[in-house]
Parts: structure tokens; sequence; C-alpha cells
């Protein structure tokens, strides 16, 4: 079953364009690799499945339907930079997270932020940059959401944090919901994915289940990436 | 869930603005007061006066502050690092906004109503009173009207026209961040040219109407007083344009959210 659909996706700044000509059906249950070089457009076309930005053409739906409340109810975004009011208590952000997300599992994210040692009642500027992430990874991975959008979730940490990270999304995301992880650190993520999507100067150009590639192309995801975009 | 942004918006100003400067221009309103009760010298004459000065500009520093928070929580929490939490929120753009317009109004009342509450708190003598009667009841008898009810005007165009300068300065930023550089310069641009253009409405009406009104003709062709009359008829004229162009301001500012953001 297609869960979200991108038809004929472009996105322009003035003459500059990002995007072009974007088409890409994401399927349920999969955990999907949105794999480009830095400024390639995955985070561009991340953010126009998210309603940040607005595409110059073209349409996306998700479950049939356009970019609206109800795509929002069922995606899970975990951006690429921390977006929560720091002035907050850890408290404080889940009771914000309940008060707008019904599908926000509060118990699950409590037990997940108490194995963290988080005190609920400290405040998020106290915190360093790398646990205000994990924060919000807990966050999003707490939502019983049929779509999670993992924006860049390995960079910059450390290789222990990225083993905490890739383990918080395998046991958290709700069962039949697919994943989409945007990085470009891909021997990271290789081992999960069950589908690839290569884009490359704000194209899609290629779109094939992991297991397939590998054996097509006799290599790991990670070295026919490296092959394809040598520079 | 427009309840729950309301909630959200309104705890925010609160926390940030209305309790740190309506707490402290009652503060110095009160002890404006009290040192003006002390028995009579030249050392408390001065502090008093320090005092009242510093209570004056908390006055405007608190209702500076409403219009500038609100301008500032808008721009964050729609073009900042918080707008990808707002705009993945199951809500359309246009109850953002409307919890945003609210929120801006409710502080503002409150803002207006600390400021008139400190100033009857160190002016608020029997002499003053009888003075400030004295000056009004004149112009109330001629609008066969009541003290309270011009102060009241007085304090609804106040209110008007600051809420219709927040409007303009909220649409500056929604039609600054859709352009692709210089966002926050063409974001004051934007406001600015909004201000001028509401304020060539609201003298558009006001002419209209002196095509109809001698009276109030009067104020576009001869810089002699106009007669209470003509001066009654404009300020309702005013109310009237300035309510009508905050609702309007109100759905045009809907109305380009809906056209969508572009977040950097």
């Amino acid at each position: 079953m297609t869960l979200l659909e991108c038809k004929n996706i472009s996105k322009k700044y003035g003459e500059k364009e990002i995007l072009k000509n974007i088409n890409l059906s994401l399927p349920s249950d999969k955990i999907i690799g949105l794999l480009g070089k830095n400024g390639a457009g995955k985070s561009t076309l991340i953010k126009l499945i998210n309603d940040l930005l607005t595409p110059t053409e073209g349409e996306i739906t998700v479950k049939g339907k356009p970019i609206g409340v109800e795509s929002k109810r069922s995606i899970a975004y975990l951006p690429e930079r921390t977006y929560l009011d720091k002035r907050m208590t850890v408290q404080a952000v889940l009771t914000y997270f309940s008060d707008f997300y019904d599908n926000f599992d509060r118990q699950k994210a409590e037990k997940l932020l108490a194995a963290l040692d988080l005190d609920p009642k400290e405040r998020l500027l106290k915190m360093s940059k790398g646990m205000q992430e994990k924060v919000q990874l807990v966050l999003v991975m707490s939502r019983k959401a049929d779509m999670y959008i993992l924006d860049e979730p390995l960079g910059g940490v450390d290789p222990a944090t990225r083993d905490y990270i890739l383990n918080t999304i395998l046991s958290n995301f709700a069962q039949g919901a697919s994943v989409l992880i945007s990085t470009h650190l891909i021997s990271d993520v290789e081992r999960i994915l069950d589908e690839v999507i290569f884009i490359d100067k704000g194209q899609v150009v290629l779109q094939e289940s992991a297991d397939e590639l590998r054996t097509r192309e006799g290599g790991s995801v990670d070295e026919i990436f490296r092959r394809m975009f040598r520079c | 869930m427009l309840r729950k942004l309301l909630k959200y918006d309104l705890r925010d100003a609160f926390n940030k603005v209305i309790l740190i400067y309506a707490t402290l221009t009652l503060l110095l309103s009160v002890a404006t007061k009290l040192f003006g009760l002390i028995e009579n010298s030249a050392v408390w004459e001065l502090v008093t006066s320090i005092s009242f000065g510093f209570a004056v500009s908390g006055i405007f520093g608190l209702i500076i502050n409403v219009i500038i928070h609100t301008w500032v929580n808008l721009a964050n929490g729609f073009y900042g690092d918080r707008s990808y939490l707002t705009h993945t929120l199951p809500v359309t753009k246009g109850t953002l906004y409307t919890s945003k317009f609210f929120a801006a109004a409710l502080n503002l009342v409150i803002g207006i109503a600390v400021s008139a509450a400190a100033l009857l708190i160190m002016l608020g003598t029997k002499e003053n009173f009888e003075f400030l009667k004295s000056m009004l009841l004149p112009l109330a008898d001629m609008y066969d009207t009541s003290v309270a009810w011009l102060i009241s005007v007085l304090l609804l165009e106040v209110f008007m026209q600051m809420f219709s300068l927040i409007q303009v300065g909220n649409i500056g930023i929604i039609l600054g961040h859709r352009c692709n550089g210089a966002k926050v310069a063409m974001s004051f641009l934007f406001g600015g040219c909004m201000y001028v253009l509401t304020t060539l409405i609201v003298l558009g009406a006001a002419f209209l109407c002196a095509l109809f009104n001698e009276n109030i003709m009067q104020l576009f062709i001869s810089n002699e007083m106009a007669n209470m009359d003509s001066l009654k008829a404009l300020i309702y004229l005013c109310l009237g344009v300035y309510a009508a162009l905050i609702v309007i301001e109100y759905f045009v500012a809907k109305y380009l959210l809906k056209k969508g953001v572009n977040v950097d």
C-alpha cells in the first residue's frame, strides 16, 4: 500500500532549482534510506513533505490526501535541528506533545527518558545539545505514527550515540509504519534498510529494494553509493 | 486545538512580558505614590520624580514589549527553529495564526489596562480627578455622554491603533519571509509599507467622509480647530475604519499563510 506519494515535485528558489520533477512512492512497513551527498536535496524534500516548504510545482499526498492536518497526524518528524522551547522542562514538553498529538504515548516516552537518567523537572536549556536531540528522538518515536521521517538523525554524533539512536528507532517505531531516514552516513544505517532512494542534484536517481540493489550491483549500498557519486 | 494553542501562546507572553513588565510598572507606580505621600522635602521630591520617570518608562516599555514580543514570537514560531514544531502540529496554519491574533489582542488589553491602572495609582488624587473632570466634562456634555465613556473611547482608539500596528507588522513578517533572501530586512520594509498604507486608508476614509461633511472638511482645508461635532464624527469614523482594517489584516495574514511557508 502506498503511504506517501510525490508527483512531479519541483522546488525553486528564484532561478535556482533545488528539486527537479521528483516522483516517489513510499510503501508502508518499510525502512527506507533517503541517501545523497550534502546539498543533494534530501532535507528540502523532507521539508516539503512536512509542510515547511511549499512546492513550486507538483503535489504530495499522504494516504491519498494532500499535505494538511491529517498528514501531520500520520507523520512523526525529527528535524536536523533542535526545535523545542529550551525554557521548557522535560515534563512540560511531554504535556505539550500529549496536548497536540493524540497518538503520543506519554508512558512510553517517560520510560525511554528514564532510561536516559533524565530528571523530568530539568529544563532543556540546562542539557547538552546531544541530550536535547535524544529527548527529541524519544518524543518522535513515542508517537504511534504511520510514518517516521528522520532527517540526518546521526549527523555529528559519536558512534555510541549513533548506536543508541538506531536502537531507539528500531525498537520503537509503530507496527506497520514506515521509517524514512535521510543520511549521508550510509554505512551506519545500511544494516537496517529495506529500501533505498538515491538523490543527487535534486533528482531521484534510484529507488530500489536494498537487497536487490546489493545483489544486482555486487557490493554494499555504501560501496554502490560511493561508486555512483564519486567526485 | 485553538484553545490549546492559545493556552501556550498566552503562557509564553505572560512569562516573557506581562509578568515582568506589568509587575515592574505597578510596583514603580505604587512606589511613586508612596514617595509622594512622604512629607515634602527636596530629596523626596527628587526621588518621587525619578520614580515617576521610571514608572512612565515602564508603561511605555510594557506596551512596546507586548508589540515586539508578538512580532518576535510570530517570526520565531513560524520561521525560526521552533517553526519545525509549529508547522508539524496537526492544525491548519490559519488556526495557528488565529491563536497568535487572540493572544496579541488579550496581551494588549492587559498592557493597556495595567498602564491605565499604573497612571491611576500614581496620579489618582482628588485634585487630579477634579482637574480631569473639568477638562473632559464640557466635551462629554457636547457628546451627550459621560466622562467615563469618553475615556473608554480614547482607550479603545489606542487599542485599535496598536492592534492594527501589530497586524501590519505580522503581515510584514509573513511577506518578508516569502522572499528568497534578506528576509528580516524585507519584513521591516513590507511592515513599514503596510503601516503607511493603513494610515493612508484611514486618511482616505476620513477624506471620503469629509466630502459629505463640511465640518470634517475643515480639518483638511484649514488649520483651525474643528468643532466638536466634526471631532465626534471623526473619532467614530476612525474606530470603524480601524476595526475594519483589523479584520481585513487578519484575513490577509491567514490567506498568505494558507498559500504556504518557506522555512530556512
